[in-house]
C-alpha cells in the first residue's frame, strides 16, 4: 500500500506489508460507451481489503492476519459466501488439536458468529456457518461445547424477530444433532413463543416438527396416542380462541394428515365455527374442513352448498377456487 | 379535460363517505364511469375491481381477538391493511381517470439506467450477487416489452461479463461466482443466474461463442461433486443445502442437457419429504412453508418428471393448492409467503408463477385472482413519482429483484398457460409451457413460470446447445 494514503488496516496490529496486492479492476464512471453491467464504484476501503485478500487464498494462507481480513470483509458485505468459506478453511486449520489454544479459536467464533449475526439477521450464510463452527468443536473439543449458549442466542434473535426463517430452521437442526425432542424447555420455549403471538406459523411449525417430526423422519414408528390427543386439544383450544387463525387450523389438519386420521371425528368441534356466524369472524378454515367432511359423508350436495357460500359470500378474493373444489365433487 | 372542480370534489367526498359508511358504491362508481367515456376498458374494470375488493374482504383479523390477543403479528399487518387501504382509497377518490397502469417506459429506465451505468458504493452489497444483478435487470427488461430491443454491443457485452465470473475450481470442476475477481468460489444460485442471463440473449449470431466458452464437463463434475447421498446439492464449497439449490441445480442440468442418473438420484425423493404438513414446501426437511421454495420445490419436480399428471404420485397437490390460494389476502390483493406473514409484491412470482402451473397440472382455467393481485401491483409496487422500479410493499424502497419478480407477476396476471404436448414428448415437461395473452393490448412479455425467462428461451438455448 502507498504510504501516504491511510490504510483500514493500520490499527489491525498485523503486518500485511509482505503481501502483493491483486488489485480490482477499475471503473471509469465516465465510460458512456460500455454497459456497466453493474460493476460497482467500490470504495479505497474495499479495494484495499479484497486486493489484500486474494493473495492470501490464492496462497491457501490460514493465519490470524487472514482471519483478521475475512472479519473486515464480512462486517462491509454479510452474504460474501467466498470469504465465508475460506474462514472456515482458516479456522479448521488455527484450531487443530496440535495447536495450544484451538479449542478457544473456535469458542470465540462462535462469540463472533453472534455478533455478526446481531447485525446482519437476514443473513443467508451465518447460521450454517455457526453449525459448521459447532460440528468442529464437538469434533475436536466436545467438553468444550456449551449447549446452553445456543439457547441463549437463539432466544434472543427469535425476540428480536419471532420468525426469523434461518434461525427457526437453524434451532431445527440443532434439535435433530442433539435429539431435544422431549426437552421440557425447548417445548415450553416454543410453546410460549406461541402464547404471546398464537399467529406465529414459524412456531407452530417448530412445534409440529417436535410432537411429530421423528415420526416424519422415519425416527419412530409411531406416535403416542397421549401426544396425538394433547396436540389436537391444544389445536382446538387454539382455534376456539381465534376461529379465523390458519396457523392453528393448518396445525390441526397436518396432525390429521400425516397420521391419516378421519376428520369425519372432527365435524361436532368444526360445526361449533360454521353454525355461528359472527361479523367480522368467519372462519374459512372451519367452512373448508366442513366442505371435506362432507365428501367423505359422501354428501356431496352439502359439500357444493358450503363451496357456494364460500365462493359467493364468505371468501370471494378465492372464488375462482373454491369453484375449482366445486367441479372437483362432479368428478369424485 | 378540466373537469368543474367544485362537482368533481363533491363526487369525491360522497364516494369517501359511502365508503366510510360501507355502502355499497354502485352509484358513484357508474358516475365515474359515464364521467370519463373516454377511458379504455381495463381501466374502469380496475377501477370497479378495487372498489369490489375493499367492500367485500374484511380485515384479516377480527375485532375481538386484536383486542383479546394482541401480538406482533396483529400489528403489523393491521398496519399494512391500513396503508394499502389508504392507498385503494386515494385512487378510487381521484376516480376512474386516475387508477394506475403500469408505467413501462419508467420502469424500463430504470432498469436501462442500471444495465448502463456502474453502482454507487452504497450498492456494495452487490458484491456476491452480480450474476443475479444481470439477470434480474436483462429479465425485468424483457417482461417489460424489451426482449427484442437488446443490441448487439449489449448482448456482446452481457457475454463478456458472465464469463468474468466464470471460475476453475480444480482443473477438473468449474462454475460462476457471484463476486468480482480471481479466486472466487463457483456457486449453483450464480451460475442459474449467469445461465439465465445467457438463455436470454443466445442468438443465431453469438450461440457459437457462447458454446465455445461453456465448459459444460466441468459444470457436470463440479455438480457432481455438490451432490449429496440424500439427494440435495450443497450451494457450493462448505455451503448449506436446501430447496433453492436443488432448484438451481436441476435448472443448469436440464439446460446443458447433462441429465444422468447420478446427479438426479434420490432427488425427487429429497424435494417430496419437503412439502410440509401446511401443503407447501420448506427449504429444507420439516421447514416452514414458504413460497420461495414452494416455487423452487414444484419446479424442481417438474424439471424432472416426464408428465404433469405424475405429480399426483408424488406429492399433495391439493394440500399444496390449498396452501397456495392462502396466500392471497382478500384486502390487499397481493401474496405472502408464509401463513400469517405480509404480503409481498416478490411473491407474485414464487406463489404466482405457482398458479398457471397448478392451473396446467389441474385443467383448471383460474386458481388465484390474477385481477386482484394486478390491483396490489399497480396500486402498491409502483412509485407514483418519476422514478421507475417495482418494491415489496408501499413503504419499501424500490431494488433489482423485486422489479424483476414482481414485473414477472404482472406478465402472470395478464396471462395464461398450457402444455405443448409434441415438445413435451421430445424436449421433457418443463420446457413445453407456452403462453397467450389475456389482453392483446398488454405492454408486457410473456414469461416462462418454470425458468423465469421469456417463454420460449429456454428450449431455444437448449436446442442452440445441440447445434454445431
Ligand atoms: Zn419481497
Amino acid at each position: 500500500m502507498p504510504n501516504e494514503k491511510s490504510s483500514v488496516l493500520q490499527d489491525s496490529g498485523f503486518d500485511y506489508s509482505d503481501i502483493t496486492p491483486i488489485p480490482l479492476k477499475t471503473i471509469d464512471p465516465n465510460d458512456l460507451k460500455t454497459p456497466a453491467l453493474c460493476d460497482i464504484l467500490y470504495s479505497d476501503d474495499y479495494r484495499e481489503l479484497i486486493s489484500l485478500l486474494r493473495p492470501l487464498m490464492k496462497a491457501n494462507e490460514h493465519s490470524q492476519r487472514a482471519l483478521y481480513l475475512t472479519d473486515m470483509i464480512i462486517e462491509r458485505i454479510a452474504g460474501h459466501y467466498t470469504v465465508w468459506s475460506y474462514r472456515y478453511n482458516i479456522l479448521e486449520t488455527l484450531s487443530s488439536k496440535d495447536k495450544s489454544n484451538g479449542s478457544s479459536e473456535l469458542t470465540n467464533e462462535l462469540a463472533w458468529c453472534e455478533e455478526v449475526a446481531l447485525q446482519n439477521p437476514k443473513n443467508y450464510q451465518i447460521w450454517h456457518y455457526r453449525g459448521l463452527i459447532i460440528d468442529l468443536l464437538l469434533d475436536r473439543y466436545p467438553d468444550q461445547f456449551d449447549i446452553e449458549g445456543e439457547y441463549k442466542i437463539l432466544k434472543h434473535m427469535l425476540n428480536e424477530d419471532n420468525k426469523n426463517y434461518h434461525v427457526w430452521s437453524y434451532r431445527r437442526l440443532f434439535v435433530e444433532k442433539f435429539d431435544l425432542f422431549d426437552k421440557k424447555e425447548e417445548l415450553q420455549f416454543v410453546r410460549d413463543k406461541i402464547n404471546e403471538d398464537m399467529r406465529n406459523n414459524s412456531a407452530w411449525n417448530h412445534l409440529f416438527f417436535l410432537k411429530f417430526g421423528r415420526y416424519k423422519l422415519k425416527l419412530q414408528k409411531t406416535v403416542d396416542d397421549s401426544v396425538v390427543s394433547d396436540e389436537i386439544s391444544f389445536a382446538k383450544e387454539l382455534i376456539s380462541k381465534a376461529p379465523t387463525n390458519p396457523s392453528s387450523w393448518n396445525y390441526l389438519n397436518g396432525i390429521y394428515k400425516i397420521l391419516k386420521k378421519n376428520i369425519i371425528e372432527l365435524k361436532s368441534f368444526v360445526t361449533q365455527f360454521t353454525n355461528l356466524v359472527y361479523e367480522d369472524s368467519v372462519s374459512v378454515y372451519a367452512f373448508e374442513l366442513l366442505a371435506e367432511i362432507h365428501v367423505l359423508e359422501k354428501d356431496l350436495e352439502e359439500s357444493k352448498k358450503v363451496y357456494e357460500l364460500l365462493a359467493k359470500t364468505l371468501d370471494p378474493v378465492r372464488v375462482n377456487y373454491w369453484e375449482y373444489k366445486k367441479a372437483q365433487l362432479t368428478v369424485v | 379535460m378540466a373537469p368543474d372542480t367544485t362537482d368533481d370534489d363533491r363526487d369525491k367526498k360522497i364516494a369517501k363517505l359511502q365508503f366510510l359508511i360501507g355502502l355499497t358504491n354502485l352509484q358513484t362508481s357508474q358516475q365515474s364511469k359515464s364521467k370519463s367515456k373516454s377511458k379504455s376498458k381495463p381501466k374502469l374494470d380496475r377501477f370497479d375491481s378495487i372498489l369490489e375488493m375493499l367492500e367485500t374482504s374484511k380485515p384479516q383479523i377480527p375485532q375481538v381477538e386484536q383486542e383479546t390477543y394482541p401480538s406482533r403479528t396483529i400489528n403489523a399487518q393491521l398496519q399494512v391493511e391500513k396503508n394499502v387501504i389508504g392507498i385503494y382509497e386515494n385512487f378510487l377518490e381521484k376516480g376512474s381517470n386516475n387508477i394506475p397502469e403500469i408505467e413501462t417506459l419508467k420502469h424500463v429506465q430504470y432498469v436501462r439506467f442500471y444495465l448502463q451505468n456502474p453502482l454507487p458504493v452504497e450498492m456494495l452489497g452487490y458484491d456476491s450477487l452480480h450474476t443475479w444483478t444481470i439477470y434480474w435487470l436483462l429479465n425485468a427488461r424483457c417482461t417489460l416489452g424489451g426482449y427484442d430491443k437488446i443490441s448487439k454491443v449489449e448482448k456482446d457485452a452481457i457475454i463478456d461479463k458472465v464469463f468474468s465470473f466464470w471460475m476453475d475450481e480444480t482443473d477438473a470442476i468449474g462454475g460462476f461466482s457471484g463476486s468480482d475477481g480471481e479466486y472466487q468460489l463457483p456457486h449453483i444460485a450464480s451460475s442459474y443466474a449467469a445461465l439465465l442471463s445467457l438463455v436470454i440473449i443466445i442468438d443465431d449470431d453469438n450461440y457459437k461463442r457462447i458454446k465455445k466458452n461453456l465448459d459444460v464437463e466441468k459444470i457436470h463434475q463440479w455438480l457432481l461433486s455438490l451432490k449429496q447421498p440424500d439427494g440435495s446439492f450443497f450451494m457450493h464449497t462448505n455451503g448449506e443445502t436446501d430447496v433453492r439449490a436443488m432448484y438451481c441445480a436441476l435448472v443448469i442440468i436440464n439446460l446443458l442437457g447433462i441429465k444422468d442418473e447420478k446427479l438426479t438420484e434420490n432427488c425427487i425423493e429429497w424435494l417430496v419429504s419437503c412439502q410440509n404438513y401446511e401443503g407447501g414446501f420448506g427449504g429444507d426437511l420439516m421447514d416452514e412453508a414458504h413460497g420461495g421454495y414452494a416455487f423452487c420445490g414444484l419446479n424442481a419436480l417438474l424439471l424432472l418428471i416426464d408428465t404433469p399428471k405424475q405429480l399426483y404420485d408424488l406429492i399433495d397437490v391439493d394440500s399444496l393448492i390449498s396452501w397456495m390460494v392462502k396466500r392471497q389476502y382478500g384486502m390487499e390483493g397481493g401474496f405472502s409467503g408464509r401463513t400469517n406473514k405480509l404480503v409481498d409484491g416478490c411473491y407474485s412470482t414464487w406463489v404466482g408463477a405457482l398458479s398457471p402451473l397448478l392451473e396446467v397440472v389441474t385443467g383448471t382455467e383460474e386458481l388465484i385472482n390474477r385481477e386482484k393481485l394486478q390491483n396490489y401491483i399497480l396500486c402498491c409496487c409502483q412509485d407514483p413519482g418519476k422514478f421507475g422500479g417495482f418494491k415489496d410493499k408501499p413503504t419499501m424502497r424500490c431494488d433489482f429483484y423485486h422489479t424483476n419478480y414482481v414485473s414477472c407477476g404482472l406478465s402472470f396476471c395478464n396471462s395464461f398457460h398450457f402444455i405443448d404436448e409434441d415438445i413435451m414428448k421430445e424436449d421433457g415437461l418443463a420446457f413445453s409451457f407456452k403462453a397467450a395473452k389475456l389482453d392483446d393490448d398488454c405492454p408486457l412479455g410473456l414469461v416462462d413460470p418454470v425458468f423465469t425467462v421469456p417463454i420460449g428461451a429456454p428450449l431455444r438455448f437448449k436446442k442452440y446447445m445441440k447445434r454445431e
